[in-house]
Formats: structure tokens, C-alpha cells, sequence
């Protein structure tokens, strides 16, 4: 045996040693945190899961939103072992047709989610059935206890997976606020995707309470009072507000027609989740000829006492001849408002300068958004002085060349109601929770009228109630004053006979209004007068906020007048 | 006059299977916990064998290696016909609870067979007859073997016969030759022979993110397991790759992995000291013994050793291509305990009795 052959084999060896040493020092060692990164990166994975979503709360204490927790079950397909059992199993307690989960399991992909929305029970029996294969999830389900009151308002909730993600009305425009912050659980996985340790890494935190403005059982009156209209008058949308004068707190919010909830949040009709008295501008017709009296008072350019001539059944507006529907008369400028002259209106109105009208609609809020909070809010329209034709004066002062949401011209009376204050609307009355909230109660106002011309208005509106075309909107034991409005709707541009929007716009008490409440009544088709389609439902919700406000009544209750148009 | 028996080299087997045996523990909770407790009676039998063997005088081994030969031959014979199948190989005997790998004796056998042949020759040089009986030896059990088959431990033969070739005396002409053959075959074996699977084994070497999910899947799950390990170790019983099953074959091919991950670098050292222990032991035999059969068959188990440490610490560590080669007295297994310890028994045994005037 030749000893140098031996040393070569020992050195080579010693020489292969220091390698496998140095190789292994450089993983272990030198690259450790590249590979403590890499196993990390496959052992360890994130998950959100959600807290429970914020509840929506009336001003009266109903629950009108709230969240409930349920299970989901996921299945890992590669873990199961006898899918045909399970699947006979699970079937009366899922209560699903055998067939149906078998299919679903076959079709599926590995990690199936095969139910959600399960109780407690339920999903820990299906679990037992091979503990090994099936994981529950909590996630949470929205319940609405009150069903369709305040649907449009409330809106509905879509799934993201298990998330719940707001899809209309304060579910979406408060989203961020209601959804809170998620538990982030840091979960271990192994080899075959086996979920083993859950571990909470960071506390999520519910989502914010909404309490609203609104009073749910005087939305459920409006709600009620507006269908019963509807049907009466063969309508087939309509619109009640009814807001606080004083501070914009809007305590019924009524739109029509609403339908269910959608179940899965996706598929749903936008006509009937469309929340009208904020989402809709439509014409105002009379509605707003108080605020041209208002404008024309405010310039000076009406003597006291001073007669308009409104015998001649109309009045040539350049070569186009508007019909007058009130009684041939000499009126007053008080008498032009109770009757609803559109004659003597539009005399008012041509006294005045562009700009000073446009300034009173433009002060009042009309042509720009109430700001209200609320998703796809109506701006309606009104156009800046610099695009109207000749036509453009008197088509404002009859309430037919600019729109406005039920809203904003229940904004506009409340200016009246109040003694001259623009109020901001509100719905959401406060956050509870959230330390900021106390910001949202501060109330901005703006005035916009003087305290005197308000009040002189507001007297011209009772006037209305009591003697004009307003007297079926009377509250035997109350003072009421308001204006009605028989609008006609632009379809493809042009007016015309066959489609009307019947207002009434008022407030109550007199002499210190506290409430305003704004009816539109959209295409009635048996008959189309706002004094007998809508003046009756503001009568009738009327009475429901006094009831609602145990106010005792402020006058002697008149005799039943007959009304006329 | 008897001598002792290394106490060196008895105490590094020891350690080897002393750290295995806490290796396992620490996986138990990935790979059951009853492995453990087969081990260590394997262990304690394997090391009783051991000081069994090494009372038996060496020139008996000698003189019974053709009948011990012989018997692992028939063995693997009959476990082609008997045998039970594991993972695609008919390789055990399967008696209750107890089961045997016959390949892992017949391995012994075979390495008894060459050094008595070599012990009888008188000449330097290797003619081919001797060069073609070498290769004979080697070649049949190798034969049965892969007709199981079980490519791992076929492999193991490898340095069986290149040594048996080198301690024989080849001309280095011959070596010359032979080297270009190997080229020539492995060249062909990668066109013809080698399965796609095999294939993409060996290139994942190459580049080794190839194929993270597939055949590189397993290579890089090891490098990630050691690599966690860093300095220190993330303690026995506590290595996530091994706990959450990641690391493959974490008591058997990649057993060094997991216990890199749990002891670290400065475990790994340790095992690997150890080794070094048991070859340089066999190094220092090599030197001292006289005989012609010790010394061949002592070189032969040194590189037999040497191949199977080598080979699977460079799967584990990514250099070489998974193939199934376990790493001696550390992997789980009881066939390659027992016959790893009855192997170095014999080289007790040649160490006590290594002076040629006793």
C-alpha cells in the first residue's frame, strides 16, 4: 500500500470537510435572514377579519340597521376524505339536496366555501363531521328589524367575500364609518395548507353607530300617508320631507315606490332604490312663487296695497299666452299668492332685475347641492343669469325653468318658517363612538332673507291654508301655512298636459313654525291639482308630527272651509 | 495478546446515534412519535452487534466472507420474490413489527467479498481477470438490487468498486480509459436512460430556482429549513420547517436538515465533527493495520462512508440532485443501523486483531 496515496485521499477528504463546513456556515449563517424571510413567507399569512358593522339608529330609539354573527364553513377538498358521506351528512342541516352539495363539492374549487350565514350550532356539527378538512369562519350578516321602513333611506349591503360592503343609501355614503377596523390575525400554515394557530396580531374596533335624524314612526306615517295618496291619485312616484325649521334635522325622509332588499346586494332595480326627496329635481311650478313675492317685496318695486290686473284669464309673455287658472280679479300681491295668479306673478316679476331674482333663487339654495350626506345628492337646475332668454323670468316665477329636489325646496320654505335662515339639512345627528362627533352638531345657518319679509311671507302662506287654494292642507286645532303647485314635467324638452307633479310645500305652527313638511306627488293620472292630490297629505302628516310632538293645539279649530283651486 | 477497540471511534458512533435519536424526538411531532422509540432499539441492538462483531477474530470475517456473500445474495434474491413493496421499491422483509432491508447486508457482504479477494492476491498490478471478478462481485447483488428497484442504495456500491479497483493496483492507463468511458455513458444515460423526473433533479442543481414547486421543491425546502437555523438553532422540537412539514423525508434522506434547523450551525458542526471522527479513525486504521484483508476492507468502508456522508450532505445543502442516499447511522432506518454497526464492528475487529504476528 503506497502511504502517499493515502495522505491524497485524506486531503481531499479534509479539503471536501472544509467545503461542506463553509457551505454550511454560509446558509445557516451568512444567509440566514434570507431564509428565515423565505419560511416565513410560507408558514405565515395575514387574514383581516371583519368586526361588526356600525348599527343605524332612529332619533326614537328603533334599531333601523344592526349586525348579527354567523358562521361560514370551508371546506379543503384535498383533506376530505369521504365526500359522499359528508355530502348525506350535511344536507338536512344545510338543507340542501344531497345531490346539490355532491355537486357543489365536485365542481368546487380546493378551498370551497360551501355555506355562509349559519348559526353557531349548525356550523360546529357540520365541522365535527371531519374536523380535519372543515374550518368555520365568523363573518356577519345585516339585519334590517323594521324591513322596509326607511329602506330608501337605510339602503342595503352587497358581500365581498365574508365582507360586508354598503351598496346604497347610508350604507355606502358611510361606509368608512360603519365598517370599523378588522382584527388581522396572523395564522401558521403547514405543508398542505392546513390552517393550525390563529393568532390576533392587532385589535380591530367596531364600526360607528349612526344615530339618525329621522323618527321612524313618523316616517312609517309619511310612508304610509304618501302610498295611500299614490293610490288614490293613480301616481306612480312621489316624495314627502319633513325637517326641523329651526335646525335642518330631517325627521322623515318618505320615497315611493321602494321595493325589498336585494338578497345577494347585486341585482337591483335603481328606480326604486332611488331615495327621491334627495336623489330628484323636479320642476316646483307655484311652489315658488312665495320667494318671487319674497324678491319683489325685498326690491321695493310693490306699493302697499298696490292691485294687479288678473281679469283677463292669462298674459301675453312675448308672443306666448300663459293661462291663469285663478279666478278673474284685481289681486293684491298677498291675493296673487292665495290664489296662485300666474297673471299677476309674472307682472311682479318683470318689475324685477335679472340679477336680484336670481340672487333670491341662488341664496335659497336652489341650483347646488344640500350637502346633506347622502350618495348622488340632486343639485337641480338653475341657470346663471348670462343664458336666459326673455321667456326665463316668468318661467321661474311659475316654477317651470328651474328643478329642485323635494329637499331643497323644503330648505327654502324652512327660510320662511324660521325668520330668514338657510338651514343646513341633517340626517345623521351623531357618530357614537367616535370622539369627533361633537364637530357635527354644530349647526351652520345662513341668512338669506330678513327676519320682517320672512315673517310677511309666511303670513301671505297661512293666508293661503286658510283661504286659498291650500285650504284642504288645514289641521283643525293648528295653525298651517303653505303653497300648492301643480307643475307641469318636461318630457323631451317641451311641456306638456299629460304629466304633472301636484306640490304642497307648508310648515306649522303658526306663528312660530317648527316644522316644515314638502309633498310631491308625481304623474297622478285621476286627478292632477296639487290643492286636492297633495295638500290632503299634508294635512294628514301634519298631524302625525304634532301627535309625534304631543303639541297641544295653538288655535280653535275652524269650521271646514271649502277649498278651491 | 487481544488490544482494545478504538475508544475514538466507538465514542463518535455513539454520539452519532445518541444525536439521532434526539433528532427524531424533535420531528416526532411531524413524522409520529413511535419512530423514536424503534430507533433506539435498533440503536442499542445495532451497537451490541457491534461489540459482538468485534470479538470475532478477523481472519474468521476473512475466511466467511464468500458465505456471508453468498447469503446476502440469496436474501436479495428472495426479497424480489417475498418482499413487500415500499414507495415503489420490493426491498423488505416484513416479519410483525420488525422489518429488513436486505440490500443494506448484502452491501456488507459485498465489501467483505472484494477485500478477502484482494486479500488473497500477491500481485501489485490488476490483471483483467481480477479486473472482471472485481467487477463480477460488485455487479450481481448491484443487478438485484436495481431490479427492485432501488436506486439510492444501488449507488452506494459505486465507491465499492472504484476502490476495489484502485487497492487491486489498475494501470493508470486503465484509469484514463475508464475515466472517458464514465463520460461516454453519462452522455448517453442523460439522452437515453435517465427519466425526465431524474433529469430535472440533476438541472435543478444546476439553477437552483428552477422549479421552487417541483423537483426543486424538495432541495429548496432543505436550504430553507437549514437556513432558518442560523447560528444557533430554533431549538430540538422546535424547527418550523420540520413541525409543519415542509422539509420532506425530514427522519430519513433529509434528517441533517431538520437538525440543522433546530441546532444550527453549531449543532451541525458538531455532527459533522463527528463524522469526521469516524473517518479519520478509519484513516488512522488504514495506517496502522498490516494485513491485506483489514486494510482493503477498512478502505472500502471508509469510502463507502465517506461517499454516502458526502453525497447526502451535498443533496441537503444543494449540490447534488436528490437521490435517495441516507446519511449513515443518522437517518432513520433500522436495516442501515444495524448493518452500518455490524460493518464497523468487523472494523473493531480488524483493529484489535491488526498485527499480522498475533
Amino acid at each position: 500500500m503506497n502511504r502517499a496515496r493515502l495522505l491524497i485521499v485524506i486531503l481531499v477528504l479534509a479539503s471536501g470537510a472544509v467545503a461542506v463546513l463553509g457551505r454550511s456556515a454560509q446558509v445557516s449563517v451568512l444567509d440566514h435572514q434570507r431564509w428565515t424571510a423565505t419560511a416565513f413567507e410560507q408558514q405565515e399569512k395575514i387574514i383581516e377579519i371583519q368586526g361588526p358593522r356600525g348599527r343605524i339608529l332612529s332619533s326614537d330609539g328603533y334599531v333601523l340597521a344592526t349586525s348579527s354573527r354567523r358562521w361560514a364553513l370551508q371546506i379543503d377538498q384535498h383533506s376530505l376524505e369521504y365526500p359522499e358521506l359528508f355530502a348525506a351528512a350535511a344536507s338536512p342541516l344545510l338543507g340542501e339536496t344531497v345531490e346539490n352539495i355532491a355537486l357543489k363539492l365536485e365542481n368546487g374549487p380546493r378551498y370551497l366555501w360551501l355555506a355562509k350565514g349559519l348559526d353557531s350550532d349548525t356550523a360546529r356539527t357540520i365541522q365535527a363531521f371531519e374536523r380535519s378538512a372543515i374550518w368555520i369562519v365568523p363573518h356577519w350578516e345585516r339585519d334590517y328589524p323594521l324591513g322596509r321602513t326607511a329602506a330608501p333611506v337605510i339602503g342595503f349591503v352587497g358581500r365581498e367575500e365574508l365582507r360586508l360592503e354598503g351598496r346604497a343609501g347610508l350604507e355606502s355614503y358611510y361606509e368608512t364609518l360603519l365598517v370599523g377596523e378588522a382584527d388581522r390575525c396572523l395564522f401558521v400554515k403547514d405543508a398542505h395548507g392546513r390552517k393550525l394557530q390563529l393568532e390576533r396580531v392587532r385589535r380591530g374596533r367596531a364600526g360607528y353607530d349612526l344615530e339618525l335624524t329621522l323618527d321612524v314612526r313618523l316616517q312609517h306615517a309619511a310612508e304610509t300617508s304618501l302610498l295611500a295618496a299614490m293610490e288614490t291619485a293613480g301616481a306612480d312616484r312621489g316624495s314627502v320631507v319633513v325637517l326641523e325649521a329651526h335646525t335642518g334635522n330631517l325627521l322623515a325622509l318618505a320615497s315611493a315606490p321602494f321595493s325589498d332588499r336585494p338578497s345577494t346586494g347585486i341585482d337591483y332595480n335603481g328606480e326604486s332604490w332611488c331615495l327621491r326627496p334627495v336623489q330628484s329635481a323636479i320642476e316646483p311650478g307655484s311652489t315658488i312663487k312665495p320667494f318671487v313675492a319674497a324678491a319683489g317685496l325685498s326690491a321695493g318695486v310693490v306699493r302697499p296695497g298696490e292691485l294687479f290686473d288678473c281679469t283677463k284669464r292669462g298674459i301675453r309673455v312675448g308672443n306666448t299666452w300663459i293661462r291663469d287658472h285663478a279666478d278673474p280679479d284685481l289681486y293684491t300681491l298677498d291675493e296673487i299668492i292665495v290664489h296662485s295668479s300666474n297673471a299677476g306673478i309674472i307682472q311682479v316679476v318683470e318689475r324685477l332685475d335679472n340679477d336680484l331674482l336670481w340672487r333670491m333663487f341662488d341664496g335659497l339654495g336652489f341650483g347646488r347641492k344640500p350637502e346633506l350626506g347622502f350618495p348622488s345628492e340632486a343639485s337641480g337646475l338653475l341657470w346663471s343669469v348670462e343664458r336666459w332668454s326673455s321667456m326665463s323670468p316668468s318661467g321661474l316665477a311659475l316654477g317651470q325653468e328651474l328643478t329642485t329636489s323635494p329637499l331643497q325646496l323644503a330648505l327654502a320654505y324652512a327660510a320662511v318658517a324660521n325668520g330668514g335662515w338657510l338651514p343646513e339639512p341633517r340626517l345623521v345627528d351623531r357618530m357614537r363612538g367616535r370622539v369627533d362627533s361633537a364637530r357635527d352638531r354644530i349647526q351652520p345657518r345662513t341668512r338669506v332673507m330678513d327676519r320682517r319679509l320672512a315673517n310677511r311671507v309666511a303670513v301671505m302662506l297661512e293666508q293661503v291654508v286658510v283661504e286659498g287654494t291650500g285650504t284642504m292642507a288645514q289641521v283643525p286645532g293648528y295653525r298651517a301655512a303653505g303653497k300648492t303647485g301643480t307643475a307641469q314635467v318636461a318630457v323631451d324638452g317641451t311641456f306638456d298636459d299629460d304629466h304633472h307633479t301636484a306640490w304642497f310645500a307648508g310648515f306649522l305652527p303658526m306663528p312660530d313654525p317648527r316644522w316644515v313638511i314638502v309633498v310631491a306627488i308625481e304623474n297622478p293620472t285621476v286627478s292632477f291639482w296639487a290643492s286636492s292630490v297633495a295638500a290632503p297629505v299634508f294635512a294628514e302628516v301634519a298631524r302625525a308630527t304634532i301627535h309625534m310632538a304631543g303639541l297641544p293645539p295653538t288655535a280653535i279649530a275652524p269650521p271646514p272651509a271649502e277649498g278651491d283651486a | 495478546m487481544h488490544h482494545r477497540i478504538d475508544s475514538s471511534l466507538m465514542l463518535a458512533i455513539v454520539s452519532v446515534l445518541a444525536a439521532s435519536l434526539v433528532n427524531l424526538y424533535g420531528v416526532s411531532s411531524a413524522v409520529g412519535s413511535g419512530l423514536f422509540l424503534r430507533q433506539a432499539i435498533w440503536g442499542v441492538f445495532g451497537l451490541a452487534l457491534l461489540w459482538a462483531c468485534s470479538f470475532v477474530r478477523a481472519t474468521y470475517w476473512e475466511r466467511a466472507a464468500p458465505k456471508i456473500f453468498a447469503l446476502g445474495l440469496v436474501a436479495l434474491v428472495a426479497v424480489l420474490v417475498f418482499g413487500q413493496v415500499r414507495g415503489g421499491t420490493r426491498g423488505w422483509f416484513v416479519f410483525g413489527p420488525v422489518s429488513l432491508q436486505p440490500s443494506e447486508f448484502a452491501r456488507l457482504g459485498t465489501m467483505l467479498m472484494v477485500a478477502a479477494f484482494l486479500g488473497k492476491r500477491e500481485e501489485d498490478r490488476l490483471d483483467l481477470w481480477a479486473f472482471l471478478i472485481i467487477v463480477a462481485i460488485v455487479a450481481v447483488p448491484v443487478g438485484l438490487v436495481l431490479l427492485e428497484p432501488d436506486l439510492g442504495v444501488a449507488l452506494t456500491f459505486g465507491p465499492i468498486l472504484v476502490v476495489g479497483w484502485w487497492l487491486g493496483g489498475l494501470k493508470p492507463r486503465v484509469w484514463v480509459a475508464l475515466g472517458l468511458l464514465a463520460m461516454i455513458t453519462v452522455g448517453v444515460s442523460w439522452t437515453t436512460a435517465l427519466k425526465p423526473y431524474q433529469k430535472e433533479r440533476v438541472l435543478t442543481v444546476l439553477d437552483q430556482d428552477r422549479d421552487p414547486y417541483g423537483a426543486g421543491y424538495q432541495v429548496r425546502q432543505s436550504r430553507i429549513a437549514v437556513g432558518s437555523g442560523g447560528l444557533t438553532g430554533e431549538g430540538i422540537g422546535r424547527g418550523s420547517q420540520s413541525i409543519l412539514r415542509f422539509l420532506p423525508a425530514q427522519h430519513t434522506d433529509f434528517a441533517f436538515a431538520a437538525w440543522a434547523e433546530s441546532t444550527g450551525f453549531i449543532g451541525g458542526s458538531a455532527l459533522l465533527i463527528a463524522f469526521g471522527m469516524i473517518l479519520l479513525r478509519l484513516g488512522v486504521l488504514i495506517e496502522k493495520t498490516e494485513r491485506r484483508f483489514g486494510l482493503s476492507f477498512v478502505t472500502l468502508v471508509f469510502a463507502w462512508l465517506a461517499f454516502q456522508i458526502v453525497v447526502n450532505l451535498g443533496m441537503v445543502l444543494g449540490w447534488f440532485p436528490t437521490t435517495g442516499i441516507t446519511l449513515p447511522l443518522f437517518s432513520y432506518g433500522g436495516s442501515s443501523v444495524i448493518s452500518t454497526c455490524a460493518t464497523l464492528g468487523i472494523v473493531q475487529s480488524i483493529w484489535r486483531h491488526r498485527f499480522v504476528n498475533q
